[in-house]
Protein backbone atom coordinates (compact mmCIF):
# COMPACT_ATOMS: atom_id res chain seq x y z
CA UNK A 1 0.00 0.00 0.00
CA UNK A 2 2.80 2.50 0.79
CA UNK A 3 4.50 1.26 -2.10
CA UNK A 4 1.24 2.71 -3.98
CA UNK A 5 1.28 5.77 -2.64
CA UNK A 6 4.40 7.15 -3.49
CA UNK A 7 4.07 6.19 -6.99
CA UNK A 8 0.35 8.20 -7.78
CA UNK A 9 1.89 11.17 -8.08
CA UNK A 10 4.07 10.36 -10.88
CA UNK A 11 1.37 8.11 -12.37
CA UNK A 12 -1.39 10.78 -12.16
CA UNK A 13 1.26 13.01 -13.79
CA UNK A 14 0.40 10.85 -17.40
CA UNK A 15 -3.52 11.86 -17.54
CA UNK A 16 -2.20 15.09 -16.56
CA UNK A 17 -0.13 15.33 -19.48
CA UNK A 18 -2.69 14.62 -21.83
CA UNK A 19 -4.82 17.43 -20.84
CA UNK A 20 -2.31 20.04 -20.86
CA UNK A 21 -1.03 18.57 -24.15
CA UNK A 22 -2.79 20.61 -26.52
CA UNK A 23 -2.56 23.84 -24.61
CA UNK A 24 1.43 23.46 -24.27
CA UNK A 25 1.52 22.82 -28.05
CA UNK A 26 -0.58 25.66 -28.70
CA UNK A 27 2.33 28.08 -26.36
CA UNK A 28 5.13 25.90 -28.66
CA UNK A 29 3.87 26.03 -32.14
CA UNK A 30 3.29 30.22 -31.26
CA UNK A 31 6.83 30.34 -30.53
CA UNK A 32 8.08 28.51 -33.80
CA UNK A 33 9.98 30.04 -37.30
CA UNK A 34 10.07 33.75 -35.37
CA UNK A 35 9.86 33.41 -31.72
CA UNK A 36 8.27 35.87 -29.93
CA UNK A 37 8.24 38.69 -33.29
CA UNK A 38 5.35 36.48 -34.27
CA UNK A 39 3.51 38.23 -31.04
CA UNK A 40 4.67 41.62 -32.28
CA UNK A 41 3.39 40.88 -35.61
CA UNK A 42 -0.14 39.80 -34.32
CA UNK A 43 -0.11 42.66 -31.92
CA UNK A 44 0.65 45.26 -34.74
CA UNK A 45 -0.94 43.94 -37.66
CA UNK A 46 -4.27 43.16 -36.19
CA UNK A 47 -5.54 45.37 -32.91
CA UNK A 48 -6.04 42.99 -30.74
CA UNK A 49 -6.09 44.98 -27.99
CA UNK A 50 -9.61 46.89 -29.15
CA UNK A 51 -11.14 43.43 -29.02
CA UNK A 52 -9.77 42.47 -25.54
CA UNK A 53 -10.95 45.92 -24.41
CA UNK A 54 -14.72 45.20 -26.13
CA UNK A 55 -14.70 41.91 -24.40
CA UNK A 56 -13.44 43.23 -21.49
CA UNK A 57 -16.43 45.78 -21.47
CA UNK A 58 -19.05 43.82 -21.83
CA UNK A 59 -18.01 41.42 -19.72
CA UNK A 60 -17.61 43.56 -16.49
CA UNK A 61 -20.83 46.15 -17.55
CA UNK A 62 -22.91 42.31 -18.00
CA UNK A 63 -21.38 41.39 -14.37
CA UNK A 64 -22.05 44.26 -12.81
CA UNK A 65 -25.96 44.54 -13.63
CA UNK A 66 -26.18 41.11 -13.15
CA UNK A 67 -25.18 41.65 -9.35
CA UNK A 68 -27.35 44.35 -8.95
CA UNK A 69 -30.56 42.96 -10.13
CA UNK A 70 -30.44 39.15 -8.63
CA UNK A 71 -28.73 40.23 -5.35
CA UNK A 72 -31.91 42.02 -3.98
CA UNK A 73 -34.07 39.40 -6.28
CA UNK A 74 -32.28 36.46 -4.13
CA UNK A 75 -32.95 38.18 -1.06
CA UNK A 76 -36.27 38.94 -1.50
CA UNK A 77 -36.66 34.99 -2.76
CA UNK A 78 -35.25 33.76 0.50
CA UNK A 79 -36.39 36.01 2.98
CA UNK A 80 -39.55 37.67 2.12
CA UNK A 81 -43.08 36.45 1.57
CA UNK A 82 -45.01 36.83 -1.74
CA UNK A 83 -47.72 35.83 -4.07
CA UNK A 84 -46.61 33.91 -6.46
CA UNK A 85 -43.09 33.30 -5.51
CA UNK A 86 -42.65 29.59 -5.63
CA UNK A 87 -44.18 30.12 -9.51
CA UNK A 88 -41.92 32.63 -10.35
CA UNK A 89 -38.91 30.43 -9.12
CA UNK A 90 -40.43 27.88 -11.29
CA UNK A 91 -40.21 29.56 -14.13
CA UNK A 92 -36.61 30.92 -13.44
CA UNK A 93 -35.46 27.12 -13.17
CA UNK A 94 -36.64 26.61 -16.42
CA UNK A 95 -35.44 29.40 -18.26
CA UNK A 96 -32.21 28.10 -17.50
CA UNK A 97 -32.49 25.04 -19.90
CA UNK A 98 -33.54 27.49 -22.67
CA UNK A 99 -30.38 27.33 -25.19
CA UNK A 100 -29.59 30.59 -26.40
CA UNK A 101 -29.12 30.17 -29.75
CA UNK A 102 -32.49 28.43 -29.96
CA UNK A 103 -34.13 32.33 -29.24
CA UNK A 104 -31.04 33.48 -31.78
CA UNK A 105 -34.03 34.21 -34.34
CA UNK A 106 -36.08 36.59 -32.27
CA UNK A 107 -33.36 37.93 -30.54
CA UNK A 108 -31.87 39.47 -34.07
CA UNK A 109 -35.36 40.96 -34.48
CA UNK A 110 -35.61 42.51 -30.94
CA UNK A 111 -31.47 44.07 -31.63
CA UNK A 112 -32.16 45.23 -34.72
CA UNK A 113 -35.55 47.20 -33.78
CA UNK A 114 -33.95 48.52 -30.93
CA UNK A 115 -30.93 49.60 -33.39
CA UNK A 116 -28.42 48.38 -30.77
CA UNK A 117 -26.18 46.51 -34.09
CA UNK A 118 -22.73 46.91 -33.15
CA UNK A 119 -23.32 48.25 -29.98
CA UNK A 120 -21.95 46.94 -26.72
CA UNK A 121 -25.78 46.65 -25.68
CA UNK A 122 -26.70 43.91 -28.19
CA UNK A 123 -24.62 42.02 -26.28
CA UNK A 124 -24.70 42.87 -22.66
CA UNK A 125 -28.73 42.70 -22.25
CA UNK A 126 -29.28 39.33 -23.85
CA UNK A 127 -25.98 37.81 -21.47
CA UNK A 128 -28.02 39.49 -18.58
CA UNK A 129 -30.93 37.85 -19.07
CA UNK A 130 -28.96 34.50 -20.04
CA UNK A 131 -27.05 34.51 -16.71
CA UNK A 132 -29.78 36.12 -14.51
CA UNK A 133 -31.68 32.37 -13.69
CA UNK A 134 -28.32 30.67 -12.36
CA UNK A 135 -27.37 34.04 -10.48
CA UNK A 136 -30.47 33.66 -8.69
CA UNK A 137 -30.27 30.40 -7.86
CA UNK A 138 -27.20 30.41 -6.38
CA UNK A 139 -28.01 33.91 -4.56
CA UNK A 140 -31.11 32.58 -3.12
CA UNK A 141 -28.80 29.16 -1.54
CA UNK A 142 -26.79 31.35 -0.49
CA UNK A 143 -29.18 33.67 1.25
CA UNK A 144 -30.80 30.93 2.82
CA UNK A 145 -27.69 30.08 4.77
CA UNK A 146 -28.08 33.50 6.31
CA UNK A 147 -29.99 33.72 9.60
CA UNK A 148 -33.26 35.17 9.41
CA UNK A 149 -32.82 37.01 12.53
CA UNK A 150 -30.01 39.08 11.37
CA UNK A 151 -33.06 40.84 9.79
CA UNK A 152 -35.40 40.45 12.55
CA UNK A 153 -32.32 42.07 14.88
CA UNK A 154 -32.20 44.79 12.46
CA UNK A 155 -35.65 45.56 12.69
CA UNK A 156 -35.76 46.34 16.24
CA UNK A 157 -33.10 48.56 15.80
CA UNK A 158 -35.01 50.71 13.81
CA UNK A 159 -34.37 49.06 10.23
CA UNK A 160 -36.56 48.93 7.20
CA UNK A 161 -36.37 45.80 5.12
CA UNK A 162 -34.49 47.71 2.67
CA UNK A 163 -31.81 48.99 4.77
CA UNK A 164 -31.27 45.97 6.49
CA UNK A 165 -30.41 44.18 3.30
CA UNK A 166 -28.27 46.94 2.03
CA UNK A 167 -26.46 47.08 5.26
CA UNK A 168 -26.56 43.79 6.81
CA UNK A 169 -27.17 40.84 3.84
CA UNK A 170 -25.39 42.05 1.07
CA UNK A 171 -21.90 42.68 2.92
CA UNK A 172 -22.25 39.10 3.67
CA UNK A 173 -23.01 37.96 -0.05
CA UNK A 174 -19.51 38.85 -1.08
CA UNK A 175 -18.53 34.74 -1.24
CA UNK A 176 -21.23 34.23 -3.44
CA UNK A 177 -20.85 37.53 -5.05
CA UNK A 178 -17.38 36.40 -6.50
CA UNK A 179 -18.77 33.44 -7.62
CA UNK A 180 -21.29 35.08 -9.69
CA UNK A 181 -18.79 37.55 -11.46
CA UNK A 182 -16.72 34.32 -12.27
CA UNK A 183 -19.04 32.64 -14.04
CA UNK A 184 -20.75 35.23 -15.73
CA UNK A 185 -17.54 36.65 -16.70
CA UNK A 186 -16.58 33.65 -18.09
CA UNK A 187 -19.92 33.11 -20.30
CA UNK A 188 -19.79 36.67 -21.69
CA UNK A 189 -15.94 36.49 -22.70
CA UNK A 190 -15.99 32.91 -24.25
CA UNK A 191 -19.92 33.65 -25.69
CA UNK A 192 -19.67 32.96 -29.55
CA UNK A 193 -23.51 33.13 -31.50
CA UNK A 194 -24.83 36.45 -30.40
CA UNK A 195 -20.86 38.27 -30.53
CA UNK A 196 -20.81 36.86 -34.20
CA UNK A 197 -24.48 37.81 -34.91
CA UNK A 198 -24.52 41.03 -33.77
CA UNK A 199 -20.78 42.76 -33.32
CA UNK A 200 -19.95 43.08 -37.04
CA UNK A 201 -17.86 46.58 -37.25
CA UNK A 202 -14.24 45.60 -37.24
CA UNK A 203 -13.83 47.75 -34.15
CA UNK A 204 -16.45 46.32 -32.37
CA UNK A 205 -16.04 42.71 -32.67
CA UNK A 206 -15.30 40.31 -29.45
CA UNK A 207 -12.27 38.44 -28.40
CA UNK A 208 -14.40 35.14 -29.37
CA UNK A 209 -15.11 35.91 -32.64
CA UNK A 210 -12.11 37.76 -33.63
CA UNK A 211 -9.66 35.03 -34.87
CA UNK A 212 -12.15 34.35 -37.71
CA UNK A 213 -10.08 37.11 -38.98
CA UNK A 214 -7.02 35.88 -37.66
CA UNK A 215 -7.30 32.67 -40.13
CA UNK A 216 -8.38 35.02 -43.03
CA UNK A 217 -5.10 36.93 -43.11
CA UNK A 218 -2.70 34.14 -41.47
CA UNK A 219 -4.05 31.45 -42.84
CA UNK A 220 -0.78 29.96 -44.23
CA UNK A 221 0.91 31.78 -41.33
CA UNK A 222 0.17 29.29 -38.57
CA UNK A 223 2.90 30.37 -35.55
CA UNK A 224 1.39 33.74 -36.20
CA UNK A 225 -2.30 32.59 -36.01
CA UNK A 226 -1.42 30.81 -32.43
CA UNK A 227 0.17 33.23 -30.79
CA UNK A 228 -3.16 35.54 -31.80
CA UNK A 229 -4.73 32.76 -29.94
CA UNK A 230 -2.81 33.05 -27.07
CA UNK A 231 -2.87 36.47 -26.81
CA UNK A 232 -6.64 36.45 -26.69
CA UNK A 233 -6.98 33.51 -24.03
CA UNK A 234 -3.80 35.46 -21.79
CA UNK A 235 -6.45 37.53 -19.75
CA UNK A 236 -8.72 34.98 -18.88
CA UNK A 237 -5.64 32.11 -18.10
CA UNK A 238 -4.00 34.79 -16.10
CA UNK A 239 -7.09 35.61 -13.83
CA UNK A 240 -8.05 31.78 -13.25
CA UNK A 241 -4.01 31.23 -12.35
CA UNK A 242 -4.62 33.92 -9.63
CA UNK A 243 -8.44 32.97 -8.81
CA UNK A 244 -8.23 29.12 -9.10
CA UNK A 245 -9.79 28.56 -5.95
CA UNK A 246 -13.05 31.01 -6.69
CA UNK A 247 -13.35 29.98 -10.45
CA UNK A 248 -13.36 26.04 -9.87
CA UNK A 249 -15.95 26.50 -7.05
CA UNK A 250 -17.66 29.38 -8.80
CA UNK A 251 -17.96 26.97 -12.19
CA UNK A 252 -19.32 24.16 -10.48
CA UNK A 253 -21.41 25.51 -7.46
CA UNK A 254 -24.88 23.86 -7.93
CA UNK A 255 -23.65 20.66 -9.27
CA UNK A 256 -22.04 19.70 -6.00
CA UNK A 257 -24.78 18.06 -3.71
CA UNK A 258 -24.62 14.77 -1.44
CA UNK B 1 -40.63 34.93 13.36
CA UNK B 2 -43.79 36.22 11.24
CA UNK B 3 -43.27 36.94 7.75
CA UNK B 4 -46.50 38.85 6.30
CA UNK B 5 -46.75 38.76 2.78
CA UNK B 6 -45.66 41.92 1.71
CA UNK B 7 -45.77 43.44 -2.05
CA UNK B 8 -42.68 45.53 -1.84
CA UNK B 9 -41.10 42.09 -2.11
CA UNK B 10 -42.21 43.14 -6.55
CA UNK B 11 -39.54 45.86 -6.44
CA UNK B 12 -36.69 43.67 -5.27
CA UNK B 13 -37.57 41.56 -8.21
CA UNK B 14 -38.91 43.76 -10.59
CA UNK B 15 -35.40 44.50 -12.47
CA UNK B 16 -34.33 41.08 -13.12
CA UNK B 17 -37.99 39.94 -14.09
CA UNK B 18 -37.86 43.24 -16.66
CA UNK B 19 -35.20 41.71 -18.51
CA UNK B 20 -36.71 38.27 -18.44
CA UNK B 21 -39.68 39.42 -19.84
CA UNK B 22 -37.63 41.34 -22.51
CA UNK B 23 -34.92 39.24 -23.39
CA UNK B 24 -35.93 35.65 -22.46
CA UNK B 25 -39.66 35.09 -22.41
CA UNK B 26 -40.34 37.39 -25.32
CA UNK B 27 -38.09 35.64 -27.59
CA UNK B 28 -39.23 32.36 -26.36
CA UNK B 29 -42.68 33.05 -27.58
CA UNK B 30 -41.72 34.67 -30.40
CA UNK B 31 -39.82 31.78 -31.77
CA UNK B 32 -43.07 29.83 -31.38
CA UNK B 33 -45.15 32.40 -33.31
CA UNK B 34 -42.80 32.57 -35.58
CA UNK B 35 -42.59 28.77 -36.23
CA UNK B 36 -45.75 28.88 -37.75
CA UNK B 37 -44.83 31.95 -40.84
CA UNK B 38 -42.73 31.66 -43.59
CA UNK B 39 -40.18 34.03 -43.33
CA UNK B 40 -36.50 35.52 -44.46
CA UNK B 41 -35.58 37.48 -41.70
CA UNK B 42 -35.69 40.96 -43.89
CA UNK B 43 -38.87 41.32 -44.99
CA UNK B 44 -41.49 43.30 -42.94
CA UNK B 45 -44.06 40.96 -43.64
CA UNK B 46 -44.15 36.78 -42.35
CA UNK B 47 -46.60 34.84 -44.77
CA UNK B 48 -48.60 32.61 -42.53
CA UNK B 49 -48.14 28.73 -43.18
CA UNK B 50 -49.55 26.88 -40.16
CA UNK B 51 -47.68 23.70 -39.09
CA UNK B 52 -46.48 23.23 -42.65
CA UNK B 53 -42.85 23.94 -41.19
CA UNK B 54 -43.38 21.11 -38.89
CA UNK B 55 -44.36 19.28 -41.29
CA UNK B 56 -41.51 19.85 -43.37
CA UNK B 57 -39.40 19.36 -40.45
CA UNK B 58 -40.34 16.13 -39.59
CA UNK B 59 -40.27 14.47 -43.25
CA UNK B 60 -36.45 15.94 -43.27
CA UNK B 61 -34.42 13.20 -42.66
CA UNK B 62 -30.95 15.30 -41.73
CA UNK B 63 -33.66 16.74 -38.97
CA UNK B 64 -33.73 12.99 -37.74
CA UNK B 65 -29.93 12.10 -38.00
CA UNK B 66 -29.20 16.01 -36.20
CA UNK B 67 -31.18 14.34 -32.95
CA UNK B 68 -29.27 10.61 -33.57
CA UNK B 69 -25.76 12.48 -33.86
CA UNK B 70 -27.21 14.19 -30.90
CA UNK B 71 -27.93 11.38 -28.86
CA UNK B 72 -24.71 9.44 -29.54
CA UNK B 73 -22.68 12.73 -28.64
CA UNK B 74 -24.85 13.47 -25.03
CA UNK B 75 -24.52 10.27 -23.69
CA UNK B 76 -20.76 9.37 -24.90
CA UNK B 77 -19.97 12.81 -23.69
CA UNK B 78 -22.09 12.43 -20.16
CA UNK B 79 -20.73 8.87 -19.29
CA UNK B 80 -17.36 9.37 -20.33
CA UNK B 81 -16.72 12.99 -19.20
CA UNK B 82 -18.49 11.41 -14.93
CA UNK B 83 -16.50 8.17 -15.31
CA UNK B 84 -13.21 9.50 -16.28
CA UNK B 85 -14.02 12.69 -13.88
CA UNK B 86 -14.46 10.17 -11.32
CA UNK B 87 -11.56 8.13 -11.29
CA UNK B 88 -9.31 11.08 -11.27
CA UNK B 89 -11.01 12.59 -8.46
CA UNK B 90 -10.87 9.11 -6.92
CA UNK B 91 -7.30 8.34 -7.00
CA UNK B 92 -6.42 12.04 -6.46
CA UNK B 93 -8.41 12.31 -3.00
CA UNK B 94 -5.21 12.13 -0.82
CA UNK B 95 -3.72 15.70 0.21
CA UNK B 96 -0.84 15.97 -2.01
CA UNK B 97 0.60 19.51 -3.11
CA UNK B 98 1.06 17.76 -7.01
CA UNK B 99 -2.88 16.39 -6.89
CA UNK B 100 -3.57 20.28 -6.33
CA UNK B 101 -1.46 21.28 -9.44
CA UNK B 102 -2.73 18.11 -11.07
CA UNK B 103 -6.49 19.14 -10.54
CA UNK B 104 -5.75 22.99 -11.46
CA UNK B 105 -3.89 21.90 -15.49
CA UNK B 106 -6.66 19.45 -15.64
CA UNK B 107 -9.52 22.01 -15.27
CA UNK B 108 -7.48 24.44 -17.50
CA UNK B 109 -9.47 22.93 -20.78
CA UNK B 110 -12.95 24.01 -19.34
CA UNK B 111 -12.27 27.67 -19.59
CA UNK B 112 -10.73 28.47 -22.44
CA UNK B 113 -12.02 29.80 -25.91
CA UNK B 114 -14.19 27.52 -28.13
CA UNK B 115 -12.35 29.35 -30.87
CA UNK B 116 -8.89 28.24 -29.47
CA UNK B 117 -9.58 24.88 -28.71
CA UNK B 118 -10.99 24.62 -32.39
CA UNK B 119 -7.96 25.64 -34.38
CA UNK B 120 -5.85 23.87 -31.78
CA UNK B 121 -7.10 20.80 -32.58
CA UNK B 122 -7.67 21.12 -36.25
CA UNK B 123 -4.20 21.65 -36.20
CA UNK B 124 -3.06 19.26 -33.87
CA UNK B 125 -5.50 16.51 -35.96
CA UNK B 126 -4.84 17.62 -39.70
CA UNK B 127 -4.44 14.42 -41.80
CA UNK B 128 -1.99 15.61 -43.73
CA UNK B 129 0.23 17.77 -41.07
CA UNK B 130 -1.04 17.21 -37.88
CA UNK B 131 1.19 16.03 -35.22
CA UNK B 132 -1.17 13.09 -34.45
CA UNK B 133 -0.89 11.88 -37.33
CA UNK B 134 2.76 12.57 -38.12
CA UNK B 135 3.53 10.61 -35.13
CA UNK B 136 1.17 7.88 -36.13
CA UNK B 137 2.83 7.45 -39.49
CA UNK B 138 6.20 7.37 -37.63
CA UNK B 139 5.75 5.05 -35.52
CA UNK B 140 4.77 3.31 -38.65
CA UNK B 141 0.65 3.11 -37.28
CA UNK B 142 -0.50 4.58 -40.45
CA UNK B 143 -3.42 2.58 -40.62
CA UNK B 144 -4.56 4.55 -37.24
CA UNK B 145 -3.62 8.23 -38.82
CA UNK B 146 -7.00 8.42 -39.44
CA UNK B 147 -8.76 11.55 -41.16
CA UNK B 148 -9.96 12.92 -37.95
CA UNK B 149 -13.08 15.57 -39.32
CA UNK B 150 -13.52 14.65 -42.85
CA UNK B 151 -13.84 10.70 -42.89
CA UNK B 152 -17.95 11.16 -41.85
CA UNK B 153 -17.30 7.62 -39.73
CA UNK B 154 -14.84 9.32 -37.76
CA UNK B 155 -15.83 12.92 -36.84
CA UNK B 156 -18.54 12.62 -34.58
CA UNK B 157 -16.23 10.60 -32.39
CA UNK B 158 -13.65 13.23 -32.88
CA UNK B 159 -16.21 15.25 -31.84
CA UNK B 160 -16.68 13.99 -28.48
CA UNK B 161 -13.18 13.22 -27.81
CA UNK B 162 -12.39 16.53 -27.48
CA UNK B 163 -15.31 17.51 -25.66
CA UNK B 164 -14.89 15.15 -22.91
CA UNK B 165 -11.06 16.71 -23.09
CA UNK B 166 -12.53 20.38 -22.45
CA UNK B 167 -14.93 19.35 -19.90
CA UNK B 168 -13.58 16.29 -17.85
CA UNK B 169 -12.18 18.83 -15.75
CA UNK B 170 -15.23 20.21 -14.21
CA UNK B 171 -16.73 16.75 -13.71
CA UNK B 172 -13.38 16.21 -11.89
CA UNK B 173 -13.76 19.17 -9.84
CA UNK B 174 -17.49 18.50 -8.77
CA UNK B 175 -16.45 14.93 -7.66
CA UNK B 176 -13.33 16.07 -6.06
CA UNK B 177 -15.06 18.49 -3.79
CA UNK B 178 -17.88 15.47 -3.04
CA UNK B 179 -15.09 13.04 -1.96
CA UNK B 180 -13.45 15.82 0.82
CA UNK B 181 -17.10 15.54 2.72
CA UNK B 182 -16.93 11.60 1.98
CA UNK B 183 -17.15 9.67 6.01
CA UNK B 184 -13.90 7.83 5.50
CA UNK B 185 -14.93 5.65 8.16
CA UNK B 186 -17.38 3.94 5.17
CA UNK B 187 -14.24 2.97 3.13
CA UNK B 188 -12.42 1.58 6.34
CA UNK B 189 -15.41 -0.36 7.27
CA UNK B 190 -15.40 -2.00 3.91
CA UNK B 191 -12.14 -2.70 4.21
CA UNK B 192 -12.52 -4.57 7.35
CA UNK B 193 -15.25 -6.77 5.86
CA UNK B 194 -12.80 -7.84 3.61
CA UNK B 195 -13.72 -5.59 0.57
CA UNK B 196 -10.90 -5.25 -2.07
CA UNK B 197 -9.93 -1.75 -3.55
CA UNK B 198 -12.06 -2.20 -6.47
CA UNK B 199 -15.32 -3.26 -4.45
CA UNK B 200 -14.72 -0.53 -2.30
CA UNK B 201 -15.22 2.15 -5.13
CA UNK B 202 -17.87 -0.13 -7.20
CA UNK B 203 -20.39 -0.79 -3.99
CA UNK B 204 -19.35 1.79 -1.45
CA UNK B 205 -18.26 5.01 -2.67
CA UNK B 206 -20.27 5.55 -6.04
CA UNK B 207 -23.26 4.24 -5.05
CA UNK B 208 -23.39 6.97 -2.44
CA UNK B 209 -22.54 10.12 -4.55
CA UNK B 210 -25.89 9.43 -6.14
CA UNK B 211 -27.07 13.38 -5.30
CA UNK B 212 -23.79 14.28 -7.38
CA UNK B 213 -23.86 11.74 -10.44
CA UNK B 214 -27.33 13.16 -11.11
CA UNK B 215 -26.88 16.85 -10.07
CA UNK B 216 -23.72 16.04 -12.42
CA UNK B 217 -25.75 14.37 -15.42
CA UNK B 218 -28.83 17.08 -15.41
CA UNK B 219 -26.12 20.10 -15.85
CA UNK B 220 -24.06 18.03 -18.42
CA UNK B 221 -27.34 16.92 -20.43
CA UNK B 222 -28.49 21.03 -20.14
CA UNK B 223 -24.84 21.43 -21.42
CA UNK B 224 -24.95 19.34 -24.07
CA UNK B 225 -28.12 20.70 -25.77
CA UNK B 226 -26.43 23.84 -25.92
CA UNK B 227 -23.80 22.74 -27.81
CA UNK B 228 -22.67 24.72 -30.72
CA UNK B 229 -19.77 26.53 -30.29
CA UNK B 230 -17.66 23.78 -30.89
CA UNK B 231 -19.30 22.00 -33.74
CA UNK B 232 -19.77 25.00 -35.46
CA UNK B 233 -16.10 26.11 -35.76
CA UNK B 234 -14.86 22.47 -36.17
CA UNK B 235 -16.79 20.67 -38.69
CA UNK B 236 -19.75 23.07 -39.21
CA UNK B 237 -22.05 19.85 -38.78
CA UNK B 238 -20.39 18.20 -41.59
CA UNK B 239 -19.08 16.22 -43.29
CA UNK B 240 -22.27 15.21 -44.92
CA UNK B 241 -23.85 15.85 -41.80
CA UNK B 242 -22.20 13.25 -39.79
CA UNK B 243 -21.54 15.58 -37.04
CA UNK B 244 -25.32 18.00 -37.78
CA UNK B 245 -26.88 18.88 -34.41
CA UNK B 246 -29.69 20.10 -34.03
CA UNK B 247 -28.29 23.57 -32.94
CA UNK B 248 -26.33 23.64 -36.15
CA UNK B 249 -29.23 22.67 -38.10
CA UNK B 250 -31.17 25.40 -36.94
CA UNK B 251 -28.58 28.01 -37.41
CA UNK B 252 -28.25 26.76 -41.15
CA UNK B 253 -31.80 27.22 -41.94
CA UNK B 254 -31.73 30.45 -40.28
CA UNK B 255 -28.58 32.65 -41.24
CA UNK B 256 -27.30 30.40 -44.20
CA UNK B 257 -30.67 29.91 -45.85
CA UNK B 258 -32.70 32.54 -43.93
CA UNK B 259 -35.63 30.14 -43.66
CA UNK B 260 -36.49 31.46 -40.15
CA UNK B 261 -39.69 29.72 -39.91
CA UNK B 262 -38.87 26.73 -40.43
CA UNK B 263 -35.92 27.76 -38.05
CA UNK B 264 -37.73 28.32 -35.65
CA UNK B 265 -39.74 25.80 -35.97
CA UNK B 266 -36.65 23.63 -35.68
CA UNK B 267 -35.81 26.02 -32.21
CA UNK B 268 -39.42 25.19 -30.63
CA UNK B 269 -38.94 21.90 -30.44
CA UNK B 270 -35.05 22.03 -29.37
CA UNK B 271 -36.58 23.78 -26.55
CA UNK B 272 -39.14 21.21 -25.71
CA UNK B 273 -36.71 18.53 -26.24
CA UNK B 274 -34.57 20.52 -23.76
CA UNK B 275 -37.55 21.01 -21.14
CA UNK B 276 -38.54 17.35 -21.61
CA UNK B 277 -35.05 15.59 -20.49
CA UNK B 278 -34.86 17.81 -17.69
CA UNK B 279 -37.99 17.33 -16.67
CA UNK B 280 -37.78 13.60 -17.10
CA UNK B 281 -33.99 13.53 -15.03
CA UNK B 282 -35.25 15.82 -12.23
CA UNK B 283 -38.27 13.12 -12.01
CA UNK B 284 -35.45 10.45 -11.64
CA UNK B 285 -33.29 11.98 -9.12
CA UNK B 286 -36.27 12.76 -7.03
CA UNK B 287 -37.67 9.21 -6.76
CA UNK B 288 -34.29 7.52 -6.85
CA UNK B 289 -34.13 9.02 -3.35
Amino acid sequence: MGKSKKLRPVLMAIPTLCFAFPLCFLFVTSLEKKGFANYLFVLTEIRVERNIMNSLIVAVITVLIVLAITLPASFAFSKMKFPGQNILFLIVLMAMMIPGISIAVPMVKIIRSLNLVNNYFSLILPYVAINSPIALILGKNFMDGLSAELMEAAKIDGCTTWTSFLHIYLPLAVPVSSIISVFTFLNCWNEFVYAKLFMQKETMQMVSTIPIKFQADMYTNIPALFAGLVIVQLPVLILYLMFQNTFREGLTAGAVKG
Amino acid sequence: MKKKKSLSAYFYILPMFLFFAFFLVYPLFNTIRISFFEWNGIDPEMHFVGFQNYIDMFHDEIFYKAFANFAIYAVLVIVLEMLIGFSLAYLMRRKNIMFNIYRAIIFIPVILLPVVISYVFTDILAYNYGIVNETLRALHLDKLALDWFADPNVALYTLIGITVWSGTGFAMTVYSSSLTSFPSELIDAAKVDGANRIQTVTRVVWPLLKGTHFSLSIISAISALKIFDLVFLLTGGGPFHATEMPSTYMYDKAFTLYEQGFASAVSTIIIIFALLVTFIQTKLSAEKR
